[in-house]
């Protein structure tokens, strides 16, 4: 490389700069403290986007619609497609009913306690940055708010399982932390052995670490996992994912990689539950 | 620089980032990852008579950040650097070949995706993704660089 020739670059107002963008990112990494600006931003940018869907793009799509005389056909279609998917996720337990449960006694408890224990809210995915998902140890999504915004800690499933939990909420949007994202994790079992399965960062996979001399349980690939209960946040019993690798970590720990069933990329709609403390 | 110029710039770099996040999402298994919106900003800080200086390139940045989800000041603090660094280089670049900007550009790319990669994916860093990428951005700023300099000609007044 050649070496650096004279130039006339303005050096202080790069320095000035250099330091500020540095300060911007330590307070937003250490102190969370642009959270907020970033949120309002999000809500600003979806609310626009829905904006203009609604008067510019919506209108010249139904014009163009309404020439193939097709119109009432495609709302027709469109509205059985929506109600097909809610439907897919208000029936998520009871679709997915054998595969959910250790045995149905549990099965018929939950279901019969829902309405008392677990109220429930349908919620519509806003937005999902998916190349974040892919790329990044953050995984997180917004939805479109109810009538008011959903509660902290809320449970979000679709009709595959649990997809995360309700992080953060404004008056628009509400942010959902996914339980592959690297800050969340989840209390779950698998027969007596218990755990809290923390998100590695990578889509769909969450991670185990225990100490053997603790627990002597052995495991093998494909183990199921369900959810514990524990906290009293997600609805004990549900169908979490299987073991797609063990492995041995630092200090003789070892280390379980389960592969999530709920794949939070396959629907639009989600429900949002509540234990009675949460709402 | 007009506001207007300005306005051209930034729309150029936004659209090139918005392809890239669509792109980046099929190809990130195969530790593949384009950086078309830095590629883009390069090639405006590297061709431009006017000069991207430090504060067009922060305010750049910046709103990369907030479009973007990643932390606020990453791309502002990475856009400044890169700024800074192309145009310490820019008498230089009149005696290098054009394979030799390509490489410059193609590391400039990567040393700006590990950053990037190093803050927002740290559990699950990976160097063979950022050296594959290495390859990927040098044959991307050849296109970038043929595609810009058409759309140069016809936009930029």
């Amino acid at each position: 490389m050649a070496r650096i020739a004279p130039g006339n670059t303005p050096k202080l107002g790069y320095f000035v700069l250099i330091i500020l963008a540095s300060l911007f990112l330590y307070l937003d990494i250490q102190y969370k403290t642009f959270t907020s600006t970033k949120n309002f931003f999000n809500a600003g940018l979806i609310a626009t986007n829905l904006a203009i869907n609604n008067i510019v793009f919506s209108p010249i799509s139904n014009l163009y619609k309404l020439t193939n005389n097709k119109l009432a056909l495609i709302n027709s279609n469109e509205l059985l497609v929506e109600e097909l998917e809610l439907s897919k996720s208000e029936n998520f337990l009871i679709l997915n009913k054998d595969k959910l449960f250790n045995d149905n006694s549990e099965l018929y408890k939950f279901i019969n306690n829902i309405s008392n224990d677990y109220p429930h809210e349908i919620a519509t995915i806003s937005s999902f940055d998916t190349n974040l998902y892919k790329c990044c140890d953050n995984h997180r999504l917004h939805l479109f708010n109810n009538s008011s915004p959903f509660k902290k800690g809320g449970t979000v499933i679709n009709s595959t399982g649990i997809i995360g939990q309700i992080s953060d909420s404004n008056n628009k949007v509400s942010e959902v932390i996914l339980i592959s994202d690297i800050n969340h994790s989840i209390p779950i079992k698998s027969n007596a052995f218990f755990c809290n399965a923390s998100g590695s960062g990578r889509p769909k996979v969450l991670e185990c670490k225990y100490d053997p001399s603790l627990w002597k349980e052995s495991f093998e690939i494909g183990r199921i996992f369900y959810s514990s209960g524990l906290g009293g946040i997600f609805p004990e019993g549900i169908m979490i994912g299987s073991i797609i690798s063990i492995e041995n970590v630092e200090d003789g720990d070892i280390l379980l990689n389960i592969k999530s069933i709920a794949n939070p990329l396959t629907q639009k709609n989600v429900i949002v539950l509540y234990p009675n403390d949460i709402k | 620089m007009t506001l207007n110029n300005f306005i051209r710039i930034f729309i150029t770099i936004i659209f090139a980032n918005y392809i890239n996040s669509k792109i980046n999402f099929f190809i990130t298994d195969y530790y593949l990852n384009f950086t078309l919106g830095f590629l883009v900003f390069s090639y405006w800080v590297f061709t431009l008579e006017e000069h991207l200086y430090a504060l067009p390139s922060f305010c750049i940045g910046l709103s990369i950040d907030l479009l973007s989800g990643s932390p606020f000041g990453l791309n502002a603090l990475l856009f400044s650097i890169s700024s800074y660094i192309i145009h310490s280089y820019r008498y230089s670049f009149k005696i290098f070949s054009f394979l030799q900007v390509t490489i410059f550009f193609a590391f400039l790319s990567m040393f700006y995706l590990g950053f990037i990669h190093i803050f927002m994916n740290t559990a699950n860093f990976s160097y063979l993704l950022i050296f594959l990428s290495f390859f990927l951005n040098g044959i991307a700023w050849i296109f970038i660089y043929i595609l810009m300099n058409r759309f140069k000609k016809i936009f930029y007044k």
